[in-house]
């Protein structure tokens, strides 16, 4: 009764005052542990609506306050895994109690369809979606498809990394040139365009070696077709000309692509041919033949080519497939080039040569014109299928250069002649045996290479002519190589562990001969004048790569043994000589991250090295007008070890980013080198049996921070480097001690992809001491300001500005401001293209280099004002 | 079982060192829609999510994603090589949802990661408190009675549908607090959009390596996004084709700018 009148009691209360009810209590489950979790719900009892909720916490506990206007409620329990529990409650002066029984989860499953492990293989882009005009070439609407981005030089990337095959309705004709159809083909020709993403180009490898590279497949709207475009450009001054044309054929058991290229506009159009794919397994890299005899140096000026490449090109080159199996997937490529390549270059040099005693100028005004005429063809056979393949590619050339060089208004000329020759095959098969996959390669190279250099008048009249000026040099070189090469390897996985090994069998022969004439006289019946040697090398070669991870360190160690037997046969001197000898050089990275901010990483290694024959040849040989060369007879033998530190502390937050790496090497040389310069700025060089060491610090930085809200980012660079190298010069044993700082301070500015600029601040000291006297110090600060600013396809501007000051001690301005305007005008089958080149008509750029012995300034002439029409057309 | 995940859990920690399992007994499949761009079809959502529930915790993420990182610490814990993983990844469909949202209901946090490439970047707050409004207006989804509730957030008006039938306070992503679990959630102007699709009661786990996590304030994660790729352009060495790629990372730059993002405050 008490009880009655107690709800009657509070009920009235609440409904009289309107007052906040608070309910609370414990739950739990039937072994009397409190429930964690259970949703508490408090309900109208006629309306079922909810009140309020809440949930118990981990000692089974709620807590809950209504505004409640009608006295009777219920509260309901639910949990996930229990079940649930409904009860009017009408006591709410105490502490309340419920225990909830334990359920099966009686969630019902619904599954759906996984629409995961579908193989993205292949995307299709239709091209006509991106770009209306047809007659756009293929590279420019390349990079309209998500993920592709087509460089300058023409390469295109996917995502970042550059694509491993380019294949036309799935041939792959180019072998990697495929700058050649990329810019050929336009929108109207092609009907998608496939990106076959983690392509494995070897089938016999699809499932076993795993690819992150991307192929392209071009497919075309018209199967069997003869297509192409022309191009014709004219402008001045000088008289200015362009020709291209591009014809193409595709059919399904035959392909052609060719083109034929003319210009004087500053285009180096043998960029057109080159090979823009990264092919692992063919990474056959042989140092193509020596240049004996070279004229005297110059370099280039470190611009882009069209402003100041003066050329006279043309390039044909042809290309063609032929199906001769569709089964077993072999076909044929023959891929013949011609090209004839005429460039002038004209630089006003001046060179500092600091010896011990005395300093020595030389100013060289250089006039160089360079010839090269060249045939060369590549046939290639491929079977690519699921259980084998093979390749082979037979390549060879004829080339021959001239090159004239007129110094100081002809005082001196130089005049090279340099025919060269090569084959070579490369042959490369994979095969199965059990699970592993082996490959096999063999590699064949021959080579013959005659260099002859004329120069009248001749110096060094003291060596070579008893003291008396004479009219005439002429250096004639004869160099031969054979180089052969086959190797046997496999990948293997072994407790988590990756193994890669390969062996290796090489023969190397190389042969030199030569002979100096003065005066049409062959001096060469003195061997000090003559060479004739033969050198072999034979080696055995195994390197294993290790892979490792541990505990968040990761390791790649590279650890090659070689044995090479090596022999140096000097006929003019009769001298044989041998080194017999293993070599281990092992390399070794390892890796880690310290927290979100800091990655360190170390990196030792050690290598011998011999020198190539044109360091150990011993009867003199003139490299140009002022440097003659001879060397001891010996093999050099260089040990060179090194090791480095690197330090990265990354805060994204900030857009704030340090880099420091400090880096140390020692090489240890058999051989010295003894300069001899003379008063007139010539130089001698010759080798004397003595072992020495050099030695190299840098230090480098790095600071960078991005400054957000304005689009600002500025990065401070520096690095400085120490190099002691002794050596002999002028008889003199010197220790030459070269530093070098270098500060870089540069602010860039982007607006998205329409606009980017940077503003560019280098220093450079440079400083050379000779036994501890101070040989020669350089500062330089170079000022660049650049600004690039894209409309859209059909406009563009670009404008570079460089400031230069250099103090050596007296100060040299040097100042270029270039400015290129391009706009395109277009109808349905042609365009009109018009552009401006160095619109300020600046005449000459500004380079100093310098090196242990030698500081010099070069002026490079540059291409004048010139203005360019285009007209392209397609067919 | 019990041993199993133990053999399990001691291979993992004495591997990672940073990691942390998690551990689930629920999957809830969200079928997602969000329009991130006006004019870019190809840049908007339309794909499944999952959330994870365990005891304590649960996590929202790509299906994708959860799979590909699930491989990744197999393969790495058997010390398999890259391309293993590589291979495997590439079997699975792009995700354009490639942020996860982890609530830890103990300590009351909430992780929302974000990857960019292959490192996350991390927001930690409070799991937020929704100022829900319960309707009395029921409509039936996938057999579930289900009550409407509003809710204003960030900027934008949402109409929740939950069940008390499947009583958990979760929902997906941020999304939770109502008596029930959410089983469908839009905002008023129909841009951001997630339906419940499949449940599953397959027990889960997930590592959470936290050796490649950055943790970053909520106003300055676009800023470290960008930042963490002009970093790696700045590590790709100069040349010809560093002007173009650096053309193509401002590009998408103005996407994340432009993005249509469910928190507008």
């Amino acid at each position: 009764m008490s009880k009655y009148l107690c709800y009657i009691f509070l009920a009235f209360s609440f409904q009289v005052f309107s007052q906040k009810v608070n309910i609370k209590g414990f739950i739990y489950n039937s072994k009397k542990t409190p429930l964690e979790g259970a949703i508490v719900l408090i309900r109208n009892s006629s309306t079922k609506s909810i009140l309020q909720y809440t949930v118990t916490n981990d000692k089974g506990f709620f807590d809950i306050f209504i505004d409640i206007e009608k006295s009777s409620f219920i509260i309901e329990i639910t949990h996930i895994n229990y079940q649930k529990l409904t009860q009017s409650i009408s006591e709410l002066d105490r502490i309340l109690e419920f225990t909830l029984q334990e359920s099966v989860n009686n969630l019902k499953e619904i599954i759906i369809k996984s629409p995961l492990l579908k193989r993205r293989d292949t995307l299709k882009y239709l091209l006509s979606k991106y770009s209306k005009d047809q007659n756009l070439s293929l590279s420019k609407v390349l990079s309209r498809i998500p993920g592709i981005e087509v460089l300058e030089n023409g390469q295109i990337q996917y995502y970042g990394k550059p694509i491993q095959k380019y294949y036309i309705e799935g041939l792959d004709l180019l072998e990697g040139k495929y700058n050649l159809a990329n810019k050929g083909l336009a929108v109207k020709d092609v009907e998608e365009v496939q990106v076959l993403e983690n392509h494995q180009p070897i089938r016999i490898l699809d499932t076993i070696k795993f690819s992150d590279l991307a192929s392209l497949n071009i497919k075309l709207k018209n199967k069997d077709i003869l297509i192409g475009n022309s191009e014709i450009g004219l402008g001045y001054k000088p008289f200015l000309k362009f020709m291209k044309t591009l014809p193409m054929y595709f059919s399904k058991k035959h392909q052609f692509i060719g083109t034929l290229i003319n210009n004087n506009v500053g285009i180096d159009s043998r960029k057109e041919l080159k090979v823009l794919t990264l092919d692992n397994f063919e990474d056959y890299k042989r140092e193509s033949t020596t240049n004996w005899v070279s004229l005297a140096p110059t370099g280039f000026p470190n611009l882009p080519q069209k402003y100041w490449l003066d050329n006279s090109t043309t390039v044909t080159s042809l290309n063609f497939l032929t199906k001769l199996n569709s089964k077993s997937n072999l076909s044929i490529k023959i891929l013949p080039t011609f090209i004839d390549n005429k460039q002038n270059l004209n630089v006003v040099r001046k060179t500092k040569f600091f010896g011990l005693n005395n300093t020595v100028n030389l100013s060289e005004v250089t006039e160089n014109e360079f010839l090269t005429k060249e045939v060369s063809t590549k046939i290639v056979l491929v079977q690519n299928n699921k259980n084998s393949y093979l390749k082979n590619t037979l390549d060879f050339s004829l080339e021959k250069t001239s090159e004239y060089g007129g110094i100081n208004n002809q005082s001196f000329t130089q005049n090279i002649s340099r025919p060269k020759e090569y084959i070579k095959n490369k042959f490369k098969t994979f095969f199965p045996v059990n699970k592993t996959i082996y490959t096999f390669s063999s590699n064949f190279f021959l080579s013959k290479n005659s260099n002859s250099l004329v120069v009248s008048p001749g110096l060094f009249s003291d060596l070579l002519n008893n003291g008396e000026s004479y009219e005439k040099i002429n250096q004639k070189v004869n160099n031969s190589n054979l180089f052969i090469e086959k190797s046997l390897g496999f990948i293997k996985r072994f407790k988590g562990i990756t193994f890669e090994n390969e062996i290796s069998i090489i023969f190397d022969k190389q042969n030199l001969n030569s002979e100096i004439y003065v005066n049409d006289n062959n001096i060469s019946n003195n061997s000090e004048f003559l060479n004739d040697i033969l050198l072999t090398d034979h080696t055995i070669k195994y390197v294993s790569k290790i892979q490792y991870n541990y505990k968040g360190y990761r390791i790649d160690a590279e650890l090659p043994i070689r044995y090479s037997s090596i022999n140096l046969m000097n006929n003019s001197l009769n001298i044989v000589n041998n080194l017999q000898r293993a070599f281990f050089e092992p390399k070794v990275y390892v890796t880690k991250e310290f927290g979100d901010f800091f990655e360190l990483s170390l990196n030792v290694s050690q290598r011998y090295s011999f020198g190539r024959l044109n360091r150990f040849f011993n009867g003199y040989i003139l490299e140009n007008y002022r440097r003659l060369l001879s060397f001891n007879p010996i093999i050099p033998v260089n040990k060179s070890i090194k090791g480095g530190i690197y330090l990265q502390y990354k805060d994204f937050n900030n857009g704030f980013f340090i880099e420091t790496s400090f880096n140390n090497s020692n090489i240890k040389r058999n051989i010295a080198y003894e300069y001899n310069f003379k008063d007139n700025g010539v130089l001698e060089v010759n080798s004397i049996i003595q072992n020495l060491t050099s030695s190299n610090n840098s230090f480098s930085f790095q600071l960078r921070k991005n400054i957000d809200i304005l689009n600002i980012s500025i990065r401070l660079s520096g690095n400085l480097s120490t190099e002691i190298t002794p050596s002999i010069l002028n008889s003199n044993n010197v220790s030459n001690k070269t530093t070098n700082e270098n500060f870089t301070l540069r602010f860039e500015y982007d607006l998205y992809d329409k606009l980017t600029t940077f503003l560019k601040s280098e220093l450079v000291n440079d400083k050379t001491r000779l036994n501890n006297i101070n040989a020669q110090a350089q500062s330089s600060l170079n000022n660049s300001f650049g600004f690039n600013y894209t409309l859209n396809t059909y406009n563009a501007i670009s404008i570079t500005y460089n400031n230069f000051n250099i103090k050596r001690p007296e100060l040299f301005i040097n100042n270029l401001l270039n400015i290129n305007y391009k706009k395109t005008l277009k109808n349905e089958k042609s365009y009109l293209e018009f552009s401006l080149n160095n619109v300020l008509n600046n005449k000459v750029y500004l380079q100093v280099y310098s090196n242990e012995f030698s500081q010099s300034i070069s002026e490079y002439k540059l291409r004048p004002l010139q203005i360019l029409l285009k007209y392209k057309f397609y067919f | 079982m019990k041993k199993n995940i133990l053999t399990f859990a001691l291979i993992f920690s004495s591997y990672l060192g940073f990691s942390q399992i998690e551990k689930f007994d629920l999957v809830f499949t969200y079928k997602v829609k969000a329009k991130f761009y006006k004019d870019i079809p190809e840049g908007n959502a339309n794909e499944n999510m999952i959330l994870l529930i365990g005891k304590n915790n649960s996590l929202y993420m790509s299906p994708s994603r959860y799979k590909i990182d699930s491989a990744r610490l197999a393969i790495k814990s058997r010390k398999g090589d890259i391309y293993e993983l590589l291979d495997y990844e590439s079997k699975f469909p792009d995700y354009i949802l490639n942020s996860s949202v982890f609530k830890h209901f103990k300590n009351n946090k909430l992780h929302f990661d974000r990857k960019a490439d292959n490192v996350s970047f991390r927001i930690e707050e409070e799991i937020p408190r929704f100022n829900w409004k319960i309707k009395n207006k029921f409509k039936e989804i996938l057999n579930y009675k289900c009550q409407l509730a509003i809710l204003n957030y960030k900027g934008r008006d949402y109409e929740a549908w939950f069940t008390t039938k499947i009583p958990l306070q979760n929902g997906p992503w941020k999304f939770g607090g109502l008596p029930g679990l959410i089983v469908q959630i839009y905002d008023t102007t129909d841009q951001f959009s997630f339906k419940l699709i499949g449940v599953s009661k397959k027990k889960h786990t997930y590592v959470r390596n936290k050796s490649k996590i950055i943790i970053v304030k909520n106003k300055n994660l676009l800023k470290s996004v960008r930042n963490y790729y002009k970093q790696s352009l700045n590590e790709v060495m100069d040349g010809e084709g560093k002007e173009t790629i650096k053309r193509n990372l401002n590009k998408f730059f103005k996407l994340l700018e432009i993005k249509n993002n469910i928190e507008l405050e």
